[in-house]
């Protein structure tokens, strides 16, 4: 087939605006419903669901907000809250180290799942895989950590 | 408690989200479309296709997994909208691009946990590329 660069604009176009098109039905309901969320209470109380995890993966309770913080509104959220804990000391590396691979491995999963199943990909398949392998991955990191590491609780660390 | 200002941040929040992905979006599918009704990206696809089998991939969609790596979700959305694959093959993508994506950009985060990001980011790619051939193989 012959090129032509009129076409392959045209086609690019198209296919970016139909992705965005899909895009946004599914965004801007999920941020309205996020900052829903948030205002009514619905997401302290999503967090105290996370009590389970939080003895699955073995961290302490005070891990448990920059987890569910990170795993909901993303890493970058997750981590701000994490320092500031760091900072205070409540972390051991131990927490740090485990929230650090949990949320590396699963984090904003409203937002990138739903993204990516506007797409076209299989919702279950997407958000289980993810959720399921960070779990497991970071139950296989909290068990084969270090014993000696564990004394180490509750030292405020260096950030630079 | 929820009020007006509630609904107003989360429009607004979504309409950001759909800004910054349409300067990424668009400038992509058009010269990931160009590549592609050239015949260049079909020339990397020969080079890629016995790795990206592996995945169930055609060798295309590579660059889906390289440019979601190292730039983020929003390029490889852009590349998954130019070619065409299967329900199944975005699925592979999307999880394997879930799991490790933006590495740069989020290794400077995970650092400023007190964490060392280097295994973190290796961890990550190992992760997503046995969760793609798994999947490939159960879904």
């Amino acid at each position: 087939m012959e090129f032509s660069l009129l076409n392959a604009v045209i086609d690019g176009l198209g296919a970016g605006i139909m992705g965005l098109k899909n895009i946004a039905l599914i965004v801007l309901p999920l941020m309205v419903v996020i900052e829903l969320a948030k205002d009514s209470g619905v997401m302290q109380w999503v967090t105290g669901k996370f009590q389970s995890l939080a003895a699955l993966l073995q961290i302490s309770k005070e891990s448990l907000l920059p987890l569910v913080v990170g795993l909901i509104a993303g890493i970058a959220f997750g981590s701000g809250v994490l320092i500031n804990a760091t900072r205070e000391g409540y972390l051991s590396k131990k927490d740090r180290y485990v929230v650090a691979v949990f949320l590396n491995l699963c984090h904003s999963v409203f937002e990138d799942t739903l993204l990516l199943v506007a797409v076209g990909a299989s919702l279950p398949w997407l958000l289980g895989s993810r959720l399921v392998l960070a779990t497991v991955v970071a139950m296989l990191v909290t068990r084969l950590f270090p014993k000696h590491s564990l004394d180490t609780q509750s030292q405020p660390v260096e950030l630079s | 408690m929820i009020t007006k200002q509630t609904w107003i941040n989360g429009l607004r929040n979504g309409i950001d989200t759909i800004w910054e992905l349409a300067k990424v979006v668009i400038p992509v599918t058009l010269v990931i479309t160009v590549l592609k009704e050239t015949g260049w990206l079909g020339l990397l696809a020969d080079r890629l296709g016995p790795f990206m089998s592996l995945l169930g991939l055609p060798g295309e969609a590579a660059l889906a997994l390289v440019v979601g790596y190292f730039l983020n979700i929003y390029s490889a959305i852009a590349v998954i909208l130019v070619l065409d694959l299967t329900v199944k093959q975005i699925t592979v993508i999307s999880v394997m691009i879930g799991i490790c994506h933006n590495l740069f950009m989020e290794s400077a985060v995970t650092s400023k946990m007190g964490v060392k990001p280097l295994p973190l980011a290796l961890l990550r790619i190992v992760v997503s590329v046995l969760a793609g051939i798994g999947i490939n193989w159960a879904f």
